[in-house]
């Protein structure tokens, strides 16, 4: 859609002209989030300072019938952020101020554009932290986190974003305020509260969120254990799983990301390796090598070729290095990649894993592997020439093919990224035709008009984006 | 009282309500609310476990059963659903606790009631079977309905059945008791709990004392009921840690540990007022509990307050000085109570939009 910008000077008149970008080239930069299929320019940018502002703004845009995009830090993985439709990107990323810090209460408030990692910054000095933390924590939003309900390593112990957080002050698609839960469980419209996290914008922008702030670890081990094949590491992770040990976080990287790591920062890991699994206890200093040794005993019974163990916070940091650094590594293959996002339950990591292998012979690309294996949150990394239009069919088939499996072996199509735009399709598919019908029932109850962040999460009028949709071969 | 024997017969029995104009209620085993008018829905009947995954850390049950009793069966593989509201002889089901999004002690450190649930299946008023979530913990497939339906009381429709996440079983569970003169000691002490060094599992607040201990203790004070659960180690360490900071502490004998935490769970079963507020709110109310000649109960870091008064009368003070803190009445909810404007014309719309897509 086409603005005419005299139609815009009532959004100049509410931010100022210095907060409202109409430029061809900065307009390029919100074109696209992290997610890179698929690119679409925003009619305007709009960076709200406050909630009142951002209000304002969402309520000329309801009068002007535009579409309203909100981003924050634009990681999405999904395309969340993408502004399919043109219209006003709702941009919170300056709404950076932490309002109240509240440790009695465990709790803090904080505007939606905070980074994830400045929350855990200004309290890890009193021994607290803000528990969830997505890869991209250095960055990515608070009120992004929540719109995602994000994860993160730590969250198979932790839980998500979802069980972080009280409270939000939400502008809904009319311009109205409303405060949903608040400082503490139970308060008014937790449950309306719960249906907004994870809602990826499109029931309401968040402009206020209260967390809950956790208490840093007493004690942490750090344990690098290296397999000589994928089967024996996905089979070690159920088994610690199974035996009723909950570590704070189990990560897997397989073969084609330990080479890359390895090529780049030399950190000796065996030639031939077919997985690493950096896991990780924390808890009190009592009884916490004894978990410790009770998880080497399960990695030995699977036969690890090499157990490294961390007990330093430096000798924790050079563990996690590798893990870190993996995404940075693959990008020395020189290709573009497209991060996949599925869940299985535990028990059935070894078999999506190897139906991941299988896929990526079938369709001749190059996956890797990173994912939080604990929870059975795969992340295969898609590898693919952006300039070859076979590739990038063959990434977007790809992509159905392992999800469409994690969903028949009892998990879903995202666990911590979204559907975006990238996966309306899936999400159609995942459900039957009622469940679908009460999806669209939420979002008309909130935004009839399906102008917020429209085409994400569920499709509009029936269509999703074209290159996106399932390629021919796969059953609908 | 009409007992569907399977999903979907309840899902017909409710499209027939709403569709003759009558507003469909719920019941699970009665134990919050005894009088169900004779057309209500109970699950009584939808009582089986579809899928017990522990390996996973998941299962599936229908709403009707019994939660008691579910834990019982997880025992063998030491697991269980972290949901510890007052026990109910056991009959309280886990559609109905829920619904009701009623917690424990144990919200401390296991979380809500909304935080245990993975997925739902859920008939809508005008009788469509829908699911929400799955059965694994991280889960971003669409809008969660399954979290909203969680302490709804059933607006939304009927819970039908629910994955929850399973938790391994503590290996051990130790109680240590406080008494303070006043709710103003009781706070300071328990901000230094939550910064300590110790990781309680539960911190409960109690006035006048649990046990009727005549002479022993100030009888007019507050008690702080502190539980550690998990490796035996662990929890040995942190009594002993907190007795360190705290010389007057008592570590309860082994044998007590689980006779007390069960009180301490039951305690709310027979509430005359349940609330939410702030925990560092928590003084003012429990000074005007006191004054007001009622019992309190609260679960100190989770706010949640219970109270038991004989006379009526008496609680209505006390429900004013949770106003006041800016708390919430949960249960029962006077005019001054009603929901914000904005959530009761959201929830209104969206059991509308619910309601249609039935039709649809």
């Amino acid at each position: 859609m086409q603005i005419a910008v005299e139609r815009l000077a009532e959004l100049a008149r509410i931010v100022g002209p210095d907060r409202l970008a109409l430029d061809p080239g900065e307009l390029a930069v919100y074109e696209s989030d992290a997610f890179t299929l698929v690119r679409a320019r925003p009619d305007a940018v709009v960076y709200p300072a406050d909630t009142a502002e951002t209000a304002a703004v969402v309520a000329a845009a309801a009068r002007l019938g535009l579409p309203i995009v909100p981003r924050g830090a634009g990681t999405s993985l999904a395309g969340g952020t993408i502004a399919v439709e043109g219209g006003l990107c709702v941009c919170l990323s300056r709404m950076r101020r932490i309002l109240r810090l509240d440790v009695r209460n465990r709790l803090a408030h904080v505007e939606a554009g905070v980074v994830n990692l400045a929350v855990t910054r200004a309290v890890q000095d009193r021994g607290w932290h803000y528990a969830p933390d997505p890869s991209s924590q250095s960055v990515c939003t608070i009120g992004g986190n929540v719109a995602t309900n994000s994860g993160g390593p730590h969250t198979l112990k932790y839980g998500v974003t979802a069980q972080h957080v009280l409270g939000a002050t939400v502008v809904l698609a009319d311009g109205a305020i409303v405060h949903l839960g608040g400082d503490y469980e139970d308060a008014p419209g937790a449950d309306l509260l719960g249906l907004v996290v994870g809602s990826e914008g499109t029931l309401g922008l968040v402009t206020e969120v209260v967390v809950r702030l956790t208490r840093l670890p007493a004690a942490v081990r750090t344990l690098l254990v290296v397999f000589d094949s994928i089967d024996r590491a996905t089979e070690t992770i159920a088994a610690v799983i199974a035996a009723g040990i909950l570590p704070a976080a189990l990560e897997l990287m397989d073969g084609v990301t330990v080479a890359a790591v390895e090529q780049w920062l030399r950190l000796g890991f065996p030639a031939g390796t077919g997985a690493v699994l950096l896991i990780e206890l924390d808890g009190l200093e009592p009884g916490l090598d004894r978990q410790v040794e009770r998880v080497c005993e399960i990695c030995r019974s699977h036969r690890a070729e090499e157990i490294r163990t961390a007990r330093t916070d430096a000798q924790r940091a050079e563990l996690w290095t590798a893990r870190k650094k993996s995404f940075g590594a693959l990008g020395r293959y020189g290709l573009s990649y497209c991060t996949q996002d599925g869940v299985v339950p535990p028990s059935q990591v070894p078999a999506i894993m190897r139906h991941v292998a299988d896929v990526g012979r079938r369709h001749g690309l190059r996956i890797a592997n990173v994912i939080h294996a604990g929870d059975g949150n795969i992340h295969p990394v898609l590898m693919y020439d952006a300039d070859d239009s076979a590739q990038v069919r063959a990434v977007v088939a790809a992509g159905y093919e392992i999800l469409d499996r994690c969903v028949a072996l009892g998990g879903t199509v995202t666990g911590e990224h979204g559907i975006g735009i990238e996966k309306v399709g899936h999400l159609e598919r995942m459900l039957d035709a009622p469940s679908r019908a009460a999806q669209r029932a939420v979002r008309d109850a909130f935004d009839p008009q399906r102008r917020l962040n429209p085409r994400k999460v569920l499709p509009s009028g029936g269509a999703c984006i074209e290159m996106l949709r399932p390629p021919p071969g796969i059953a609908s | 009282m009409i007992e569907p024997a399977t999903i979907e017969e309840a899902a017909v029995v409710i499209a027939a309500g709403t569709a003759a104009g009558r507003p469909v209620q719920f019941r699970g085993a009665g134990t919050k609310s005894p009088d169900a008018p004779a057309d209500a829905v109970s699950t009584v009947r939808l009582s089986r476990v579809l899928e017990h995954r522990p390996a996973d850390l998941f299962v599936t049950v229908e709403a009707g059963h019994p939660l008691d009793a579910l834990n019982e069966r997880l025992r063998d593989d030491h697991l269980r659903v972290a949901l510890d509201p007052p026990w109910y002889g056991g009959r309280a089901t886990v559609g109905g606790i829920l619904a009701a999004g009623d917690a424990g002690p144990l919200r401390l450190s296991c979380g809500s009631p909304r935080d245990q649930v993975l997925g739902m299946t859920l008939i809508l008023p005008g009788g469509a079977i829908v699911r929400s979530g799955g059965r694994v913990m991280k889960n971003v497939a669409g809008y969660a309905l399954h979290r909203a339906a969680v302490g709804s009381g059933g607006r939304f429709g009927l819970i039908a059945a629910v994955s929850l996440r399973l938790r391994p079983c503590p290996a051990a569970l130790r109680v240590v008791r406080m008494t303070v003169a006043d709710a103003a000691a009781a706070d300071v002490r328990t901000a230094a709990l939550l910064a300590g060094s110790t990781r309680p599992a539960f911190l409960e607040w109690v006035c006048p004392a649990l046990d009727d201990r005549a002479g022993e203790e100030d009888p007019a004070g507050i008690e702080l009921w502190i539980g550690y659960e998990g490796d035996a180690d662990a929890v040995d360490w942190q009594c002993n840690a907190l007795r360190g900071d705290f010389p007057d502490a008592r570590i309860l004998d082994a044998a007590e540990d689980q006779r007390v935490y069960r009180r301490l769970r039951d305690w709310g079963a027979r509430a005359s007022l349940r609330a939410a507020l702030p925990s560092s709110n928590l003084g003012p109310v429990f000074s005007a509990g006191r004054d007001a000649g009622v019992r309190l109960l609260a679960h100190a870091c989770t706010a949640t307050l219970l109270v038991h008064a004989d006379d009526p009368a008496a609680v209505e003070p006390v429900a004013q000085s949770v106003r006041d803190a800016g708390g919430t009445i949960l249960a029962p909810r006077a005019p001054a109570d009603a929901a914000p404007p904005g959530h009761d014309m959201l929830r209104r719309r969206l059991i509308d939009t619910l309601t249609t897509a039935a039709a649809t």
